[in-house]
């Protein structure tokens, strides 16, 4: 049962070896922006081909969850998701490191990565052939739904200025439709330049509208970049472990929300870690201390997002339809190796690969635990102690590079230090980047699930009627309203309960 | 800092500038969108234009109607050092494919270092800062251009 | 101050490469002898990503040499072979084309290419469209889906890969050649159009010959686009045998930069024959559905006239081209 007899070969010298290897090579690459946990992969692919499956599987598992993590360190030191999984990571890690409790928040998420990725391999062990299938439960109508749930998070990440958060959001909508549209292939806003022509690809729209603009500012103020506090204080073990296990709901609750988003092909793990943050904004106690360096708005997003490594394997082995982006490297690969994906991976039979790639992504992640925390020490340190002249040119040398490394284009470097100049403006101007990057991730998920919902509709039936039918599209569309009015009901029972005492006062850690 | 300081924004200005600005680029998305004929392709961006120009204006009343709620603050610091930065970058991005890759991001890596310099130039610092960006190149073109076998701009000169 | 970092650096150079570690670019008699980079216009993970990936190994065999793949994705393969003919054209720049995809997208709207703009030196390889219904639909030959596409006109939803690609085309064709009217429904990629018929938000599915290889367990192929069976489904009809006259599907080939010189592109057009003809690579392709064929440098000219008509006429009545 479980296949337990392969734990054995998942702990063999060569592969506890591969998968260290891979852990650290994926956390040093995902920390670097522009080099997402798919190019990693793809990067380090050849390799595999000369070892056995479970091995190339268990190597690419491992540089996967490294790279996811390794994401939070850019998103925390320099407020630039290393990869596309920690965009939501910013919203709360960066305030944390401004304030000088940057180790705290390295910390805290590789203590959440940790818990997530455990459940995403939990989930892929005991659950993985009935849960397959809810990768195909959702169709375009109801990644339609969930795109428009996921823009209900402007609220909650435009500081107070709504409406410009919707502003913002609209321009990122608009910047997503630049370029060949994915679905009727017309150019859209290319404007005749070739440089457009490939869009504007999210991972280089990150980088120049969340690291442009920290580096020019860096570079016109003397001060140093991060507050550094006397002492050196060590890990901070003890606190961030505190904090999680005050927080276990909502690790908990975040570790299953990006097992299940993994699982679903159009989303990844930017999608899971912004659902899990607003969620985990919702249910806590202090909503308004999100985004002022809230500790569980770093767990919530970092445990939900190395879920998603395990999750999107669901799909990936029992059906062959990748959950994430980097599942789809990781199948091509399979499909290479003449591996045939299937529910008979599973059985006892043929569990040999599977279950000793699974035992090995258990051991992987326990693995980050050591090594994060050493690299993320490391990393921690090197953004602190480094001069500015040493520590502004190497980061815009690696903007550089990162970018031009998501397909070797000097355009989308171009791009996006455009995009940096214009996202700074826009900051100045009170247009706050987030909205707009949300909107650049959500825009192909919500276009291509109305363009086909609205053509398989037209085809059986009504249209409007598809986009209003079914229980899972209904449910989406009640929490979607239900998480735009419950500010507004919360306000009326705070305005009720008035009086009795002032109790969101914002309090210190 | 923010609400009533003397040079703060109070009528939300700069948001009125930007609500106006982003009314041109919805103009100029909408333009350009004419010659496309798939109405399959023209239905999301003009959805998106006309709820960024619907906000924009909705900004703009509240703003005249005096209900600005500004935030927005003028920069600090020197303006020559971030023109200093982005001419390194985009120097540096542009002139890749032509004196290949690790002269260009040499050359941007020393000319970003000079701008952000506010320490005293010592002998120490004159060796180490630029080495450090030469260690820091060659690292990274080894690591990409050997093992990772991605094809790096290669230029005229070197690399 | 140049010259003197330029002698650094020829010296750091001369280092590295007699390590071993650079390209030595003066030792060309014999080609290729250095690594060659193999661009693919899509993202890692797709089928011409699987294609580069098992025509790797052998070329490495048949040369000594690396062949080194890398990504170009955006566009549909635009940005790709847009940039084609700024790269070197000395032999070691090659990179993968599709067809109908450089065909059909130049005339969709301006995509930065114009197919005359791309030199191909060797098609090898096709991936026949295919219909595919899952393992319970209830259309169990291709007649009953027929059946069912005249008695429902406009109900029957195929989803594919894109528009104006070979689906797409092959959808349209289907049309004509049965008159019925089936609606299409444009996916992101051949595994996007996968997962909406598992699924069960589309009725049908135009796929490859590759998917039903890789998914056998669960889709049934109705039919497939080729001239003979595919011999890894000897039970499936093709089209023809049904009487719809339909052959068609993915093309994908090799190109390289309009300033590769002549003689450079006949030897990259033998060596990518070479590999075509190694019985172990054709054992490998064919397992996983796709179809090799062999169209070298000498007659690439006459089937891409042959296919630009054929697939114009195509475009023009599925209209998506004017």
């Amino acid at each position: 049962m479980l296949g337990l007899e392969y734990v054995v070969d998942a702990v063999t010298p060569f592969r506890l070896m591969l998968s260290l290897a891979g852990v650290v090579a994926g956390t040093v690459l995902g920390a670097i922006p522009g080099l997402t946990a798919t190019m990693a992969i793809a990067v380090l692919v050849p390799l595999t081909f000369s070892m056995d499956p479970a091995s190339a599987l268990l190597l690419m598992g491992a540089i996967y969850t490294g790279a996811i993590y390794g994401g939070a360190y850019a998103a925390i030191l320099l407020n630039t998701p290393g990869t596309p999984s920690a965009i939501a990571t910013t919203f709360d890690g960066y305030p944390m490191a401004k304030r000088g409790d940057g180790d705290l928040a390295v910390t805290l998420a590789c203590l959440a990565s940790v818990v997530g990725g455990l459940v995403g391999a939990a989930a892929l062990l005991l659950l993985a052939p009935p849960l397959a299938h809810v990768a195909l439960a959702f169709g375009p109508v109801q990644y339609f739904w969930l795109a428009i749930f996921g823009l209900t998070l402007i609220s909650a990440i435009s500081e107070g200025q709504l409406i410009k958060g919707l502003i913002g959001a609209s321009f990122g909508l608009l910047l997503s439709c630049v370029g060949v549209a994915p679905i009727s292939g017309a150019p859209r806003f290319t404007f005749d330049s070739a440089t457009l022509l490939g869009g504007i690809n999210v991972v280089s729209g990150l980088i120049g509208l969340y690291c442009i603009p920290v580096l020019i500012d860096l570079v016109a103020r003397p001060e140093r970049h991060l507050e550094v506090t006397g002492e050196s204080r060590g890990f901070r073990l003890r606190e961030a472990f505190g904090l999680c296990c005050t927080g276990k709901f909502n690790l908990l609750r975040s570790s299953v929300l990006g097992t299940l988003t993994g699982i679903l092909p159009g989303a990844g793990g930017s999608i899971a870690s912004l659902v899990s943050y607003s969620e985990a904004r919702r249910a806590s106690r202090h909503p308004e201390r999100f985004g002022k360096g809230e500790p569980n708005g770093i767990q919530a997003t970092e445990s939900a997002n190395n879920a998603t490594v395990g999750g999107g394997m669901i799909p990936t082995l029992v059906l062959g339809i990748p959950g994430t982006p980097p599942d789809a490297v990781i199948l091509g690969a399979l499909l290479v190796q003449g591996i045939h994906t299937g529910p008979e991976l599973f059985s006892s039979a043929g569990g040999a690969i599977v279950y000793t790639f699974i035992y090995g992504l258990f051991i992987a992640t326990l693995l980050m635990l050591p090594i994060g925390l050493l690299i993320g020490r490391y990393a921690f340190r090197s953004i602190v102690g480094f001069p500015k002249a040493v520590l502004v040119p190497v980061v815009a040398f690696m903007t550089i590079i990162g970018t031009y490394a998501i397909r070797n284009s000097v355009a989308d470097v171009v791009i996006m230090i455009g995009l940096g100049i214009m996202g700074w403006g826009l900051d100045r101007l009170g247009f706050k980047p987030s909205p707009i990057v949300l909107g650049l991730i959500l825009g192909p998920i919500a276009e291509q699930g109305f363009v086909q919902g609205w053509m398989i509709g037209s085809a059986t039936g009504h249209p409007v009627v598809a986009f209003f039918s079914g229980p899972l599209t209904i449910g989406i569309i009640a929490l979607t309203l239900f998480s735009l009015l419950y500010p507004l009901l919360i306000k009326r029972l705070r305005k009720a309960r008035k009086g009795t005492g002032d109790e969101s006062k914002p309090s210190h850690l | 800092m923010k609400a009533n300081h003397p040079t703060s924004d109070r009528n939300d200005i700069r948001g009125t500038l930007g609500a106006l600005m982003f009314i041109g680029v919805g103009a100029i998305a909408w333009w350009s969108m004419l010659g496309v004929g798939s109405a399959s392709a023209v239905i999301f961006p003009h959805v998106v234009i006309l709820l960024m120009t619907g906000f924009s204006a909705l900004l703009v009343v509240r703003n005249l109607l005096g209900h600005a709620a500004s935030e927005a603050r003028a920069p600090r610091g020197s303006v020559p050092r971030r023109l200093g930065l982005l001419a390194g970058m985009f120097v540096a991005a542009l002139a890749m494919p032509h004196i290949g890759f690790v002269t260009s991001a040499l050359g941007a890596y020393l000319i970003i270092m000079a701008v952000a310099m506010y320490e005293r130039w010592t002998p120490l610092r004159l060796a180490v800062y630029p080495l450090s960006g030469l260690a820091v190149v060659l690292l990274f073109y080894y690591l990409f251009d050997i093992v990772f076998k991605v094809p790096l701009p290669a230029g005229s000169l070197f690399g | 101050m140049l010259s003197r970092k330029k002698a650094l650096f020829g010296g750091i150079a001369l280092t590295l490469s007699t390590l071993g570690l650079l390209p030595v670019a003066w030792a060309a008699d014999k080609y290729p002898s250095r690594p060659v980079q193999y661009v693919i216009p899509f993202g890692p993970g797709g089928e011409s990503d699987i294609t580069a990936r098992l025509q790797q190994p052998f070329f490495k065999k048949l040369t000594g040499e690396d062949l080194i793949i890398s990504y170009k994705p955006g566009g549909g393969g635009a940005v790709g072979w847009s940039q084609l003919n700024g790269m070197k054209g000395d032999g070691y720049n090659i990179m993968g084309v599709n067809l109908p995809h450089i065909i059909i997208k130049p005339l969709m709207g301006n995509v930065g290419f114009k197919t005359s703009d791309i030199t191909t030196v060797y098609m090898f390889e096709y991936t026949p469209d295919a219909i595919l219904v899952r393992k319970d639909s209830p259309f169990k030959t291709l007649q009953d889906l027929i059946d069912y596409a005249k008695s429902h006109p406009g109900q029957l939803t195929f989803s594919g890969s894109g528009k104006g690609t070979a689906n797409d085309l092959a959808n349209s064709r289907f049309d004509d050649a049965t008159g019925t009217r089936t609606t299409y429904i444009p996916f992101k990629g051949t595994g996007a159009a996968f997962t909406a018929l598992m699924g069960g938000q589309v009725k049908a599915e135009w796929g490859y010959s590759t998917v039903a290889a890789n998914h056998k367990s669960d889709v049934r192929m109705l039919a497939v686009a080729t001239e003979k069976r595919v011999p890894l489904f000897p039970d499936v009809p093709t089209f023809k045998e049904k009487g719809i006259d339909m052959i068609g599907g993915t093309y994908r080939g090799i190109a390289v930069p309009k300033s590769t010189p002549e003689a450079m592109r006949m030897k990259v057009s033998d060596l990518i024959g070479r590999i075509n003809a190694d019985p172990e690579f054709q054992k490998k392709m064919e397992n996983r559905g796709f179809v090799l064929i062999d169209v070298p440098y000498k007659k690439v000219g006459a089937f891409m006239r042959q296919k630009t008509k054929e697939y114009i006429r195509l475009g023009k009545a599925a209209g998506v081209i004017k």
